[in-house]
This record gives C-alpha cells, sequence and structure tokens, in this order.
C-alpha cells in the first residue's frame, strides 16, 4: 500500500462538494476510503483517480443501497442492489446499468438461446472417432445454466476430443452438443461470445506480447474488456508485457486463463485449467471458479486431479477409454474415492493384526504398509489404534487408483 | 473479413514481404545496372560462349538486344518465378497451416467470426501481398531504368510483361495455399504447397534445354510467361491471365471451403 499517499485524511472534494476520508494519490482519492455527501449519500470502498473503483458499498440518500463491483465510478460487474423498502436483487451491471439478474444468469435467460433448452450445455449421444479407432463413443450429459461441471479422465480418455466437439472444431460422427441452444458445429460462430475456452494446449501467436495477444483476441471479439483484465493479470500476478516466446509454462497458463475470463461471458469451458500453475496459482484460480459459479456461471473443467474437481464442481463426469462411465455429484463421488495411506509400523506382529481386521492392504516395504480405505475411516482408524504406528503418509495416486470402482482393477495394474 | 486479424497477420509478417521485397529489389538494380546499350553485343557474346545447356536452363536462351528484352531475358526468366515462389511457400504456411499445427487457430476460431471469416481474411492478406510485391518490383523496375537509361525502356511491353507475371504468380500463390488449408501438419502443407510448385520450376528448366524437351511445357505452369515473346508481341498475355485467373479462384475458393467444412484436431 505504499503507493498510496498517508492516510486516513479527510479532504473536501470541490467537484462533488462531499466529505472524503482516506487514502490519496496526487491529492485526489485513490486506495481505500469513505465519502459522505451532502445529501446524505455515503460511499465506502476502494478508489482510483478520485472515483469509486474496485469493489465497495454505496447507500444512497433514498435508503438505496448497492454492494459490489465499481469501475471508474459506476456500478460495472457483480453486485447486490437494495431497493429502499426490502427487496434486494443479485445481478450484473454493465457502466452503471442494470443488465440481468443472477436468476435470470442461472436460468439461461439472461443469454441469447436459440432453442430455449434448459440446460447451457448439452451432449446427446455424441460419437466422434479417430482414424486409428479411439475417440469418444455415445457421451450423454447435460449442464445446467450457474452449476459447475468436473470432467475428469486420465490422459487419452477422450476430454479434450470431447471438448473440440464443444467448440466446433470437430465435427461429431454421429449425435450432437448444444451451448445455450446452438448447435456446437452449425452455429459455432455464434457461442463463441458468450463462451471463454481454455485450450490444454498451450499455443499462442510466439512473436507477440502477451499484452499484443490479449489486444488481438479482444478484437476479435470486438470486446476487450480491460477492467476485467486488469484485475485478473493483478489477481494472478502476472506481468503480460513480454514476449510469449519468453513466457514460462506457467505464465503461458496465466495468459490462457486471462484470455478465457476477460470478456466475462455466461459459459466456460476450460482444458486442465491448473496444469502449469504452482499451488498458490491454483488456490486463486480454485476461488476465481467459485466467484464464477455465485456470479451464476456455467463451467465445464476437464481435470485428472479429483481433489481439484472436489474442491470447485457440483457434478462430475468420469471418462474411461472413451466412454462416459459415471455422472455423479461430487460428493458421492468423494465417498467412492479410494485413498491409499502408507502407514508405518513399529511391531512386526501388527501387521498381522492389520490383516485379521480386514483392511485392504497392498504394497509392503519393510514396515511400511499401504492401506486402501474407501469410506470406512472409524474401522481403519479403530484398528490402528490398536496397532504400534511410527508414522502416517497419504499416498499419491493416479485418478484410476482414486476410482478403482470406475476403472477396474485393470486399469491400475 | 477481419480487419483485426488482418493487421496482427501483416504485423507479424511484414518483415518477410520486405525481405523478399529487398532482394527483388536488389537483382533489378544489378540487371538494369548491366544493361549497357553498347555492351549488350559483349554480354550476348559471353553467354554464347557459355555451354549451351546450362544458360538455357536459366531461360537465357535468346540474345537481347533492347532494354526491355534483356531484363525479360534476364529477370523475368528466372529471378522474377523463384523468389516469388519461395515467398508464397513461407507465407502460405505461416497463414493457415502453421496456427493448425501448432494449435494457436484454436484462438482464433475461439472468437464469434465464423472460420470462412477468419480464412477468408488470410486468404486475402496472400493474394493482396503477393500482388503488392510484384507491383511494387514493377514501380522500382521502371524508376531505376528511368533513372539510369531515360527513354530506353519500352513502358506498354514491361507493363504487359509484369502484368503476366502477377497473373501466373497469384496461381502459384493459390497451390500453396490451397494445401495449407487441407492440412493438419504443417510438414504436409509444406511438402505439396512447396513440392508443386518447384516441381513446376523444375520442369520449366528441363524444357529450356533444347527443342527436344518442349513437350514438358503441358507440364508446368511457368510455360505459360514466355518473356521473349511476351515483350517482343509475338505472344499475347490473354491465355496466361485466363489460365491463371482460372486456376486462382478455383484454388483459393476450394481451400476456404475444405478449410470451413473440415476437422481441426486444436
Amino acid at each position: 500500500m505504499s503507493q498510496y499517499g498517508q492516510g486516513p485524511e479527510t479532504v473536501r472534494i470541490p467537484w462533488v462538494g462531499g466529505k472524503y476520508s482516506g487514502q490519496l494519490k496526487n491529492n485526489v482519492p485513490h486506495g481505500r476510503g469513505k465519502l459522505l455527501m451532502p445529501d446524505g449519500t455515503k460511499y465506502d470502498g476502494e478508489w482510483q483517480e478520485g472515483k469509486p473503483h474496485g469493489r465497495g458499498i454505496i447507500i444512497y440518500a433514498n435508503g438505496a443501497a448497492y454492494k459490489g463491483e465499481f469501475y471508474e465510478g459506476k456500478k460495472h460487474g457483480y453486485g447486490k442492489y437494495a431497493q429502499p423498502k426490502g427487496k434486494t436483487i443479485k445481478g450484473r451491471w454493465d457502466q452503471g446499468k442494470f443488465l440481468h439478474s443472477i436468476d435470470e444468469l442461472q436460468k439461461g435467460a439472461a443469454v441469447p438461446n436459440k432453442t430455449g433448452k434448459k440446460e447451457a450445455i448439452c451432449i446427446s449421444t455424441l460419437t466422434f472417432t479417430y482414424s486409428n479407432g479411439k475417440g469418444i463413443f455415445d457421451i450423454n450429459f447435460n449442464v445446467d445454466h450457474g452449476e459447475v461441471f468436473g470432467f475428469l479422465g486420465p490422459n487419452g480418455a477422450g476430454k479434450t476430443t470431447a471438448i473440440r466437439n464443444l467448440l466446433g472444431f470437430t465435427k461429431p460422427k454421429s449425435g450432437s452438443c448444444t451451448i445455450n441452444g446452438f448447435d456446437c458445429w452449425d452455429d459455432a460462430a455464434k457461442i463463441q461470445s458468450e463462451l471463454g475456452y481454455l485450450p490444454g494446449e498451450m499455443a499462442f501467436f510466439d512473436e507477440m506480447s502477451g499484452t499484443q495477444f490479449l489486444n488481438l483476441i479482444g478484437d476479435l471479439r470486438g470486446k476487450r474488456g480491460n477492467s476485467r483484465r486488469r484485475d485478473l493479470t493483478k489477481r494472478f500476478e502476472f506481468d503480460p508485457t513480454g514476449k510469449i516466446r519468453r513466457m514460462s509454462k506457467g505464465m503461458k497458463q496465466k495468459l490462457g486463463i486471462v484470455t478465457a475470463f476477460m470478456h466475462d461471458p455466461a459459459v466456460y469451458i476450460l482444458d486442465e485449467p491448473t496444469s502449469g500453475l504452482d499451488p498458490l496459482m491454483q488456490n486463486i484460480f480454485v476461488e476465481l471458479i467459485l466467484e464464477e459459479k455465485e456470479r451464476g456461471k456455467t463451467i465445464l473443467m476437464s481435470s485428472h486431479n479429483f481433489e481439484e474437481t472436489y474442491r470447485t464442481c457440483d457434478r462430475a463426469g468420469i471418462i474411461r477409454e472413451g466412454r462416459l462411465v459415471a455422472v455423479e455429484d461430487v460428493h458421492s463421488l468423494k465417498s467412492s474415492q479410494r485413498k491409499a495411506y502408507l502407514v508405518t509400523l513399529g511391531r512386526k506382529e501388527d501387521l498381522n493384526h492389520l490383516r485379521s481386521a480386514g483392511l485392504e492392504i497392498g504394497q509392503i516395504s519393510k514396515n511400511t504398509v499401504e492401506i486402501y480405505v474407501s469410506g470406512n475411516y472409524d474401522h481403519f482408524i479403530a484398528t490402528l489404534a490398536r496397532c504400534n504406528v511410527l508414522g502416517i503418509e497419504v499416498a499419491s495416486q493416479s485418478l484410476e487408483q482414486v476410482f478403482l470402482k470406475y476403472y477396474g482393477q485393470e486399469a491400475v495394474l | 473479413m477481419n480487419f483485426s486479424l488482418l493487421k496482427a497477420t501483416a504485423k507479424s509478417s511484414w518483415i518477410i514481404f520486405l525481405i523478399f521485397f529487398a532482394i527483388l529489389l536488389m537483382y533489378m538494380s544489378v540487371m538494369i545496372g548491366m544493361y549497357d546499350p553498347d555492351s549488350v553485343e559483349a554480354m550476348n557474346q559471353f553467354i554464347d560462349s557459355m555451354p549451351q545447356g546450362m544458360m538455357e536452363a536459366f531461360g537465357y536462351s535468346d540474345t537481347a538486344t533492347s532494354l526491355v528484352t534483356f531484363i525479360a531475358l534476364y529477370y523475368y526468366g528466372f529471378i522474377i518465378i523463384i523468389f516469388p515462389l519461395i515467398y508464397c511457400i513461407i507465407l502460405a504456411n505461416r497463414l493457415v497451416a502453421a496456427h493448425v499445427d501448432r494449435g494457436s487457430m484454436a484462438y482464433l476460431l475461439a472468437s464469434p467470426n465464423t472460420r470462412v471469416k477468419i480464412i477468408t481474411t488470410q486468404a486475402f492478406y496472400m493474394a493482396a501481398s503477393v500482388t503488392l510485391l510484384l507491383i511494387i518490383n514493377t514501380g522500382s523496375g521502371l524508376a531505376l531504368s528511368e533513372a539510369m537509361f531515360p527513354g530506353e525502356m519500352d513502358i506498354s511491353a514491361f507493363l504487359k510483361l509484369n502484368l503476366g507475371t502477377i497473373f501466373l504468380t497469384l496461381a502459384i500463390s493459390s497451390i500453396c495455399f490451397f494445401s495449407s488449408c487441407i492440412f493438419n501438419e504443417a510438414k504436409y502443407s509444406l511438402a505439396l504447397g512447396g513440392g508443386i510448385p518447384i516441381l513446376f520450376f523444375v520442369i520449366n528448366m528441363l524444357r529450356n534445354i533444347g527443342d527436344s524437351n518442349q513437350w514438358l511445357k503441358y507440364f508446368t505452369l511457368y510455360s505459360l510467361l514466355d518473356a521473349n515473346a511476351i515483350v517482343t508481341g509475338e505472344q499475347s498475355i490473354i491465355t496466361l491471365c485466363l489460365v491463371s485467373a482460372a486456376i486462382f479462384l478455383a484454388l483459393y475458393g476450394a481451400g476456404v471451403i475444405i478449410f470451413s467444412r473440415r476437422n481441426l484436431y486444436l
């Protein structure tokens, strides 16, 4: 905060006539501050160059209030608006104008929808095969408006293939998919203005700088989304000014994320969004997803990491060798998750004890055993309590090991 | 057409344009500088003294008597074929196939622009930049010859020759562009889009050696551009222009249609 002046200070702002107390820069409000206008209107929040900008609360003289995002002095982005007599609307504003409520977005009424389908993303009997016989076969699932859907599967299972069909890059051999009611192949271009896509492969225009690339994509969309773009780059601590060719993998992934999110679309399709990000940035990304979910957005994200899916998604589909083997609530998936613990035992005879207790025991090395637990934690802990345990570690597992139920034993061996 | 994309494409490719223009300009000034009304005879004697087959392969079969025939012989027989050809191969590959191969095409298509719009923008840049390259080259050729030998150049013959060259090069560019549109991997696009024009070029060289190889002219587009016959007025450029225009329209059209309907593994 050292870039801001010493605060709080109270100054009279001549052009509005109100009383301001807070941080200043070059003698205008910048940073955090409060403003009280002569008519009783109050603003408390973030400022930039003399105007409310960022997050803040405004209470109008007539008792109405708005809490949410501002941009250059106007309501812009997401927020809550309370009328003087109680009624509250949660919604989205653009340059001070009310666009639509979160409710409308969740019902799918806020964005153009060709057929009026209830779901944002529909995939029905979708089949696409490559010349080598691999592909996806008879995939069926829907993603509701406002839902975050995880698409789980190991590498090569067909996640990207399905996403290629959703983006209209490939034409389904049979079946179809729609986004907001538009056919993904026939109306591909119409879908894109309300779609944010993060490709699984990082390939940009290498000779450009990040800024030039973001400008180009903004121009191609006819919407630069500068304010959101600035927020996103700040949030991910990403400096887009360098040449893309010189960027590290993590930097490129951040560039991809900013590209996918900056136009504030209603639907996101993200292919392995956290690959290349360090754990800190992964957390920031998860926060962003949860925030977008709060805003009523529809998100389809593929992953081979269940933990990440569990943290963000409502439901998940599990794909195996091109076929969807399960579509379930993440909580019920969590319960069928099979976790492995590496337990180091102090006594030889403890091993026999564990065996006789009926625990599923895997690899044994010296005095460390791998124990698989799916749901029956009480029994696991009770059994261990009667042993001399020197240490417990969580073993890292592949998706196939976590969902043995769906992938079958042969996938693990 | 999308102007933002056109601007970005121009920005990333203008340096190649500049390099090829510099090469063409350099040869043009060297060739015009070599012309000396008095020493044309000496130059012709030098050509005659070289092994006949070798000179013929490069198109230097006749002897020149005026500035325009001199340029037609030494510049439009070889240099104006090979360098624009290389330019077309490089550019066509960069504009489409490289984006598909690398995957950056995904970002262009994940915008509210149809495939047809994206690909016609690239096609427009391709055709326009090739045309512009040759128009500037024509202008600089005229300027150089007027500066060095005022009044010596037969301007209408020179313009006719250049018009024919532009049409032919556009036809060649359409082969490169078409193959860039139809493959998923840049190497195949380069193999076809570069291979066919280079084959035409080699066949043309073989054709020039001796009259017995004249039947080869049916296997190369470059036989349409007989520079010497065009400047002396023995051959009109109408056939050349019509055939080139037909190839140009057919292959650019087919490239756009195929690209907008095929599967892209991005």
